[in-house]
C-alpha cells in the first residue's frame, strides 16, 4: 500500500467595490462571486522539500531559492514590502506584510527576493520538487 | 457603467501538506493532513492573506472574464477590442494568448485553470517570455504587481507547451495610476 506525500494548495480572492466614500465594501458587481482554485501538486515534500521560517531579506537580491523545484510558497513575515522574481531578473511580484504567493512553477524558474532601497524584511518559504 | 468610489481584492493562500494512502483497491486513495512527522520539517499548514487596492475605473469590463449573474447586457460599456472572447466567462486557450491589450500597470492578477486535464502556463513578460507559472486543472494563482514595467498586456497564458487546449477564468486589474 503505497503512501505518497504531496501538497494541496488553494488560492482564493474576493473582488469588492465601495459604492460611496466611507461606505462598506460589497462583492464587486462586475464579478458577482468569490473565486477559488484548489489542486494537489505532484511535488513530494518528503525528500526534496526545503522550509525556512525566517529568511532575512535585504535590498540586495537574495541567492536563488529554487533549483529544479516545482512548487513554491513564499510569505512576507516582515513589515516592509518584498519584491519577488521568478526569472532571476524581473521583480514583478510584490508581497506586503502577511501576503503569500503560492504556485507550481517550472523547474527552470529562478526565484529570488529583495526589498526596496534601504529596507529589510523576512520571509517564510517552502519549496519542493 | 458607473464607476464605484473604490475597488479592492481580498486574497489568500492556503497550503496543506498531505499524505495519500492507497486502499486495498489500489485505484482508491485516502488523502489526509500529513501532521507531525519525522520525515520532513513541514508538519503544519501554511497560509497568507492580503488586500490589493486596484483602480476603481478599470480599463474595461473585460478586467474579469465573467459577469455578475444579475448584470444587464445593455449596461455593459466594454472596450471590446482589448479583450479575448470570454462569452461564457471562460477563455479557451492553446497558443500563447494575451489576456488584454491594455498597457496599464498591473495591480492584481488571478487565473484559474477550469479545464480538466491540461496545465495552463503563464508568462509575466510577454509572449516570448518564460512561462514559469504552471496552473494544474482546478488550480489557481494570484499575485500583486509591483513594478511600473509590469503591465496588464505583459501577461500571456497558453495551454501546456502551447499545443494543448484548456480553459481559464481570470481577473486582470490595473492599479490606480
Amino acid at each position: 500500500m503505497a503512501t505518497t506525500y504531496n501538497v494541496r494548495y488553494k488560492n482564493h480572492c474576493t473582488p469588492q467595490e465601495q459604492i460611496a466614500s466611507g461606505g462598506r465594501y460589497y462583492l464587486d458587481s462586475d464579478c458577482g462571486r468569490k473565486l477559488t482554485g484548489v489542486c494537489d501538486t505532484s511535488a513530494s515534500i518528503t525528500t526534496t522539500g526545503t522550509y525556512d521560517e525566517t529568511l532575512a531579506v535585504t535590498d540586495s537580491a537574495s541567492s536563488a531559492l529554487t533549483s529544479s523545484h516545482d512548487f513554491i510558497f513564499m510569505k512576507n513575515t516582515g513589515s516592509n514590502d518584498v519584491l519577488m522574481t521568478l526569472d532571476n531578473s524581473n521583480y514583478y511580484i510584490v508581497l506586503s506584510e502577511g501576503e503569500a504567493f503560492t504556485s507550481e512553477i517550472h523547474a527552470s524558474a529562478v526565484v529570488k527576493v529583495k526589498c526596496g532601497s534601504g529596507e529589510t524584511s523576512t520571509v517564510e518559504f517552502f519549496v519542493s520538487r | 457603467m458607473a464607476t464605484p468610489n473604490a475597488r479592492r481584492i481580498i486574497f489568500s493562500s492556503y497550503v496543506v501538506p498531505t499524505k495519500a494512502v492507497a486502499a486495498e483497491e489500489l485505484s482508491i486513495h485516502h488523502t489526509e493532513f500529513l501532521g507531525s512527522t519525522s520525515i520532513n520539517t513541514l508538519s503544519k499548514t501554511l497560509g497568507g492573506k492580503g488586500s490589493a487596492g486596484i483602480d476603481a475605473a478599470q480599463w474595461g469590463d473585460g478586467w474579469v472574464s465573467f459577469s455578475h449573474q444579475g448584470a444587464y447586457w445593455e449596461d455593459q460599456s466594454d472596450v471590446w477590442e482589448l479583450q479575448g472572447e470570454t462569452w461564457s466567462g471562460e477563455l479557451s486557450i492553446t497558443a500563447a494568448t494575451d489576456l488584454t491589450d491594455d498597457g496599464s500597470d498591473l495591480g492584481f492578477l488571478y487565473i484559474k485553470n477550469t479545464g480538466t486535464s491540461v496545465n495552463a502556463e503563464v508568462s509575466l513578460n510577454g509572449t516570448s517570455g518564460n512561462y514559469w507559472i504552471i496552473i494544474p486543472p482546478g488550480g489557481s494563482v494570484h499575485l500583486r504587481g509591483g513594478s511600473t514595467s509590469f503591465n496588464c498586456n505583459s501577461v500571456f497564458v497558453r495551454g501546456a507547451g502551447g499545443s494543448s487546449t484548456t480553459t481559464i477564468e481570470f481577473i486582470i486589474a490595473q492599479i490606480t495610476p
